[in-house]
Parts: structure tokens; sequence; C-alpha cells
């Protein structure tokens, strides 16, 4: 005679929709009658009981008699149970569940469905409609309440973990990462396990590990629960089965969430960056929106990409997740703005400003050479700006951030990078228009150049030396390749040129800029 | 991100000055000299007229300086003046490179074009683009390469770029037109 365990009929259709009141324990029991009646005297009978005013002296009977091996209550809405029925129902292990539906007949008539296919070896095709069920459940609920599902039906824990491994806590589990960090295959044992199915152990427990892949065979993650003493049963392979589809939809809205989350997150660093936020609170506020800590004395740092190398949406994650890889006192904001990569610093502990200023060099350097090394071709420039208090100053800092981007060609700098404070006047000069500074220049300078041009002498470019050198006779001479007496003459020829003692602060000052202007600032 | 910008086609320009009395129209109580005239006058070449207001530049000076964060960049790029915490410091016309903002004589408040955003909001174009009535301003993303034939900088008027200006222009020189009279038998009298 053909029977059928609780374990298979929630596979099927209507009865995943079942909510599981209790008796669950014993889902492996079978049955091959169906009854209506409570006092049954045919072993092994499932019993149809409808939600009416006498269910409960119904239930009561059917509870106690042996003959019935479990109860589907039905009915269109839940009604209350006493809780001693459902003690009952776990004592006398009789799987005991609600399903809405109002018509029992067509319930009985679905069941013997069932049995047919069993007996005539085509129960598959029944269980096929399952997948539908999780997706739906997806759908009306979340990932959570199908986990919970999955855990309830398969009567033990099912943790997931992403592509890269790392436990996905979607539901309060005593399980943390921690009890993963080592998983090893044990190769040697006597279950044959079904293909995506592999055996691990943490040195603890065993488990079972399903890697779960999408239609294109791509690993979309997997799941893991413990190996209980009986071997893996057709059930639980079903289950977890007709489970991937819905795990699989998740997961692609997992990342169309996390890109149009990121989208608003690079909106609301664009805002922080330009003075669009009006109260440090607000800030501060929707900043934990994206699990972000907005600390004290904030700075702010501006890559440029030069364009030796296309720069593709990849390249700008690879070169993002570059700036979290490091082990640094700061906290990092990054996001990509025009043709910069901007960054917003912030110190995790109290430190002095030369310390500050160190370690950010120090990393700096590093992330240069990392990025040299995973992008060859890319010559990247770093302005930083300066730290201010206030997180509403964000905006200034990066202000200073380009502003040493683009005087980074103007001040002779050796690393790849320029602090705001480093700049020094150029910054200044760089607002007067060009005709100003060009009429200072050639005020100082012109009787020089045209000497030069006349002569064929290097005057310009001993003077441009000098002040370069501190006023350092012996540098100066060696980076001229000339002899310290041969420089000697020539600035005594360059004070009678321009009537000017060298001598005097004022005066090199003055002839600084407009070497400075002259020399270095292309106009 | 986006970066709107002012897009003048110097060529156009006929100095009519009605983007000038426009832009006054549409905001008097500003007493605004928001959009002005510049002209250029080259010994060889004929003369360059156009208009220019605040440039809304992609590193604005101005919002730097600003004690009292009245300035800001919207995500279309347009760097807006809200003065109603201004106190009249007058940093922000001091550090402007191209004497874009101003202070009012009488509230002592600071004020600059503000590519009429709210306009922009109802889908409007700015006043001084929909008065010009030769279509020499418009306003356009600058990273569009639909309109790279705009350069920031001209032959004949350069800006300070520091601070990144976002107004383009673009000037089309066409050869000189000579009308000569013929020898003939009016000589004495004048050419009309």
């Amino acid at each position: 005679m053909t029977s059928l365990s609780f374990k298979e009929l929630v596979l099927c259709h209507p009865f995943y929709y079942g909510k599981i009141i209790a008796g669950w324990e014993a889902a492996e029991r079978c049955f091959h009658n169906i009854s209506f009646h409570a006092e049954e005297s045919l072993p092994n009978t499932l019993l149809l009981v409808k939600s009416n005013e006498n269910h409960l002296c119904v239930l009561e009977i059917a509870l106690s008699n042996p003959q019935i091996v479990g109860i589907i209550f039905y009915g269109l809405d839940t009604v209350y149970l006493p809780s001693i029925l459902e003690t009952h129902a776990k004592k006398q292990k009789k799987p005991f569940f609600f399903l809405r539906n109002p018509d029992g007949e067509r319930l009985k008539q679905r069941i013997d469905e069932l049995l047919l296919l069993k007996k005539q070896n085509l129960f598959h095709f029944a269980t096929k409609q399952m997948t539908n069920y999780w997706l739906d459940l997806l759908n009306r609920k979340d990932i959570k309440e199908v986990l919970k599902r999955l855990n309830l039906f398969m009567e033990t824990e099912v943790l997931f973990f992403n592509t890269q491994k790392i436990l996905q806590i979607i539901y309060p589990t005593l399980y943390s990462q921690k009890d993963f960090q080592v998983l090893k295959v044990i190769r040697n044992h006597d279950e044959t396990l079904p293909e995506g199915f592999s055996l691990v152990t943490n040195q603890e427990k065993n488990f079972y590990l399903f890697q779960m892949l999408s239609p294109n065979k791509k690993i979309i993650g997997y799941f893991l629960f413990e190996k209980k003493s009986t071997s893996l049963s057709v059930f639980e392979i079903s289950l977890l089965d007709a489970i991937v589809p819905t795990i699989v939809t998740w997961v692609k809205q997992t990342v169309i969430t996390k890109s149009i989350h990121l989208k608003y997150k690079d909106q609301f660093l664009y805002d922080i960056l330009n003075n669009n936020i009006d109260s440090e609170q607000e800030m501060i506020e929707m900043a934990k929106l994206w699990d972000m800590d907005f600390l004290p004395n904030p700075q702010v740092f501006a890559i440029n990409l030069g364009d030796s190398i296309p720069i593709t949406k990849d390249v700008i994650i690879r070169l993002q997740k570059l700036f979290q890889a490091d082990h640094i006192p700061f906290k990092i904001y990054t996001t990509h703005l025009s043709h910069r990569i901007v960054g917003i610093v912030f110190p995790t502990t109290n430190m002095e400003q030369a310390e500050r200023k160190k370690l950010l060099n120090d990393w700096m350097d590093r992330i240069q050479k990392k990025i040299q090394k995973i992008f060859p071709g890319l010559q990247t420039t770093i302005g930083i700006g300066r730290v201010h208090p206030s997180n509403l100053e964000i905006h200034q800092s990066f202000q200073e951030a380009k502003i040493s981007l683009q005087m980074y060609d103007y001040v002779p700098m050796t690393k790849g990078f320029i602090h705001y404070d480093e700049i020094g006047y150029v910054r200044l000069l760089s607002y007067i228009h060009d005709d100003l500074l060009s009429d200072f220049s050639m005020q100082y300078l012109q009787e020089l150049i045209v000497h030069d041009q006349k002569n064929e002498t290097d005057l310009i470019d001993t003077l441009y030396s000098y002040c370069n050198h501190n006023g350092d006779v012996i540098e100066s001479a060696q980076n001229l390749f000339i002899h310290p007496n041969t420089l000697r003459q020539r600035l005594k020829k360059i004070e009678a040129i321009l009537q000017m003692d060298l001598n005097n602060y004022t005066n090199i000052v003055n002839l600084m800029l407009a070497l400075k202007i002259e020399k270095t600032m292309n106009i | 991100m986006k970066q709107l910008g002012f897009f003048v086609d110097i060529s156009k320009c006929i100095s009519c000055r009605s983007c000038m009395y426009a832009c006054i129209s549409e905001h008097p109580k500003e007493q605004n000299h928001r959009r002005k005239m510049i002209s250029i006058q080259k010994k060889t070449q004929d003369a360059l007229y156009f208009s220019t207001s605040c440039n809304h530049c992609e590193t604005p000076a101005c919002m730097t300086v600003c004690p009292n964060h009245c300035i800001r960049k919207l995500r279309n790029g347009i760097v807006i003046l809200n003065n109603q915490n201004c106190t009249g410091c007058q940093k922000c016309a001091a550090a402007c490179p191209f004497d874009s903002i101003h202070i009012h004589p009488k509230t002592n408040k600071a004020d600059k074009c503000d590519m009429c955003y709210t306009r922009l909001k109802q889908n409007q174009q700015p006043i001084c683009v929909e008065s010009c009535i030769a279509e020499a301003i418009s306003i356009h993303d600058i990273h569009d390469v639909q309109w790279s034939d705009y350069q920031a900088q001209l032959e004949e008027y350069t800006m300070k770029q520091i601070t990144n200006p976002s107004t383009r222009y673009r000037v089309i020189r066409s050869p000189k037109q000579r009308y000569f009279q013929e020898r003939g038998d009016n000589d004495d009298k004048p050419f009309i």
C-alpha cells in the first residue's frame, strides 16, 4: 500500500503553505488513509479537521486516537488553539498543521492524487511546484521568512554564505564567522553525496556544504547545515534544490539594490563636498544610513587620474577598494567625481598634527605604489586639503585639495602628492590676472631678459637657481655646473643691471615672485 | 556629475544688452550687476562683444571663503548664493577672480547670478538665454561632447583657470568683406 510522509506532503501544493503548529519532529511518519472523522479506525490515517464550533472536541479525540498519525486543520481564518493541544500533539508525535483553505474535499482529492503519483513513481512532478512556493514566499515576505521556513522543514539551522564565503547574518543565530574560520573537507566518508554537496568540518562539528549555482553555472552562494546522525535524505535534497532559484533571485535583487544604494551614497557625498548640507546633525544622521561615522577633524584628498589608461567603472571600483584595504588609524569614505577619486579622511584616534601628516604621507606613498603595481601606466597626483575642526567645513578641505592638484605643477615636489599648506605664495598668484602678473614680472626681469638675449648669457637661470637654493652659492654653482666665483661674478652683474642689492630681503622676495611667474606659471 | 555652464557664441553677439536688461528686470530688488557686457578691442581685428556673469566654477573661490556657508554648489553644477545669513563681509566678492559678486549698497548683502535656477526648475531657460535676440547665449552640460567646439579660453580673452570656470566661448572668424568702386564716369560723385 502506498504511503506518504508528512515531509513529502509539505513539498507539494498547497500543503507547503501550511502553518506547522506542533509535532513536526515526527514528520517522517507516513499515512495512507485520509478521513474526516476523528473516531476513524483504519490505521495510519491522516485526519482533516474543519475549523468550526466543534473543532476543539474533534481535535482532542483525534490526538488520543492511535490510528490517526497526523492532523490537517483547515479553514479560512486562523483560530486560537490552546497550547495544551500543541503539547499533546508533540507528546503523541503527531504532525499537526493549519492550512488556509475552506474546501476539505478538494484537499482530500489532492492528497489522493499525490498518493497515486507516488504509487506510479511520478511523485517528483508534484514536488516541482515547490520552487514557485519559495519564490512566492520571497515576494510576499522576505528572505528572512524564506530561511526560517527552510530551517523549520529541515529541522536544523541552515546558514547562508556568500561567494566570498562570508556568513550572512539574515536572522539571529548563535553562529558567527569565527566558528567557520577554517573548514576542512572530509574526503574519506561512507556516504554517497549528490552533486553540489560536500561534507566539511570546523574541527568541532561536521556539516553539509551545499554549493548553489545560477542557471549560467556561476556560484551564487553556499548553504551550510549540521550533519545529523542519519545521512542526507531525499526530502532534504529536494528542498534545497527547490530553493536555489529563490536564492538566485534574492542575490540578484541585493546586487541591484546595493548599486542603487551606492548611487545615493555618492550623491550624499557630493552634497557634503559642495556645502549642500545645512547642519552637522543632519549630516551625521544621514551618514548613519550608509554606516558612515563622521568624526571630528576631517580632511579631504583628491586624486587626479591621468588619461594614460581608459578609466572604466571597474578601474574606479578597484581603486576605491584600495583605500579601504590598508590598516591605518583613519576612516576613509571615497567617491568618484568627474575625473577624480575624492576621499574624506577621519582620524579614529587623537593625534598630533605632525604625526597625522606623517601617517597620511606614508599611506599616500603606499597607495601610489600599489596603484602603480596594479595599473602600471596610470599616473596619479594627489592633492590634500587642510584639516578642519567641523564636518561642515569638509567642502573647504575639498576645494583646497582641488587647488593643490592644480598647483602641483608650479611647486617643485619629489613625491606624487601635495598638501595645501605646502603650496605657498603660488596659491595667491594664481588668483591674479595674467596681464597683471606679466606686468609685475617684466618690471623686475625685463632688463635681465634683454641682456640675456643680446649677450647670450644665463643671468635669469643663474638668479633662479640662486633663489631656489636659498642663497647658497656653492649649491647653486653646482646646480649650474659653474665655479662659485663665476656665480659670484654673475650675481654682481645682476645687481648692477637691476640696481638692486641681493642681500636685501624685500628685493629677493620681489625677484622670487617675478621669477616664479616667469619660469613656472606659463604666462 | 553634471556641470551646467553658459555657452557664449561671440560671433553672434551684437551688444544689444538685451540679456543685461532682462536680468535686471527679472531681479529688480537686487539692483543688480549680475550680467555685464565686455568688449575686447584689438588693433588688427574687429571688436568682440559678449556678456558675462558668474562662471559657476568647479572650484568656486567664493564658496571656500564664505564664513556663513551662504554659497553652495548644486548637483547640476550651479553655484548658488543664499544671502539670508550674509553679513556683508565681502570676502566672496574679493575672492572671486571674475568680479561676479557684488554687494547691495543698501542691504549690504552679496548677490550674484544663479543661472535663474528657479526658472530651470520650471523647465524654462534663464532669462538672459531667453531674451537674447541673436541666440548667442545658451546653457549646456560642459561634459557634453556635442558642444566641444566651445572653448574655456579664447585667443583674445583669457580667464583665470584656477577656479575652473564653466563658461565656454566660441568665435567664428569670417574673412572681411570689402567693397570697391570701379573707376568710371561718376568719379566726382561720392560712392553710395
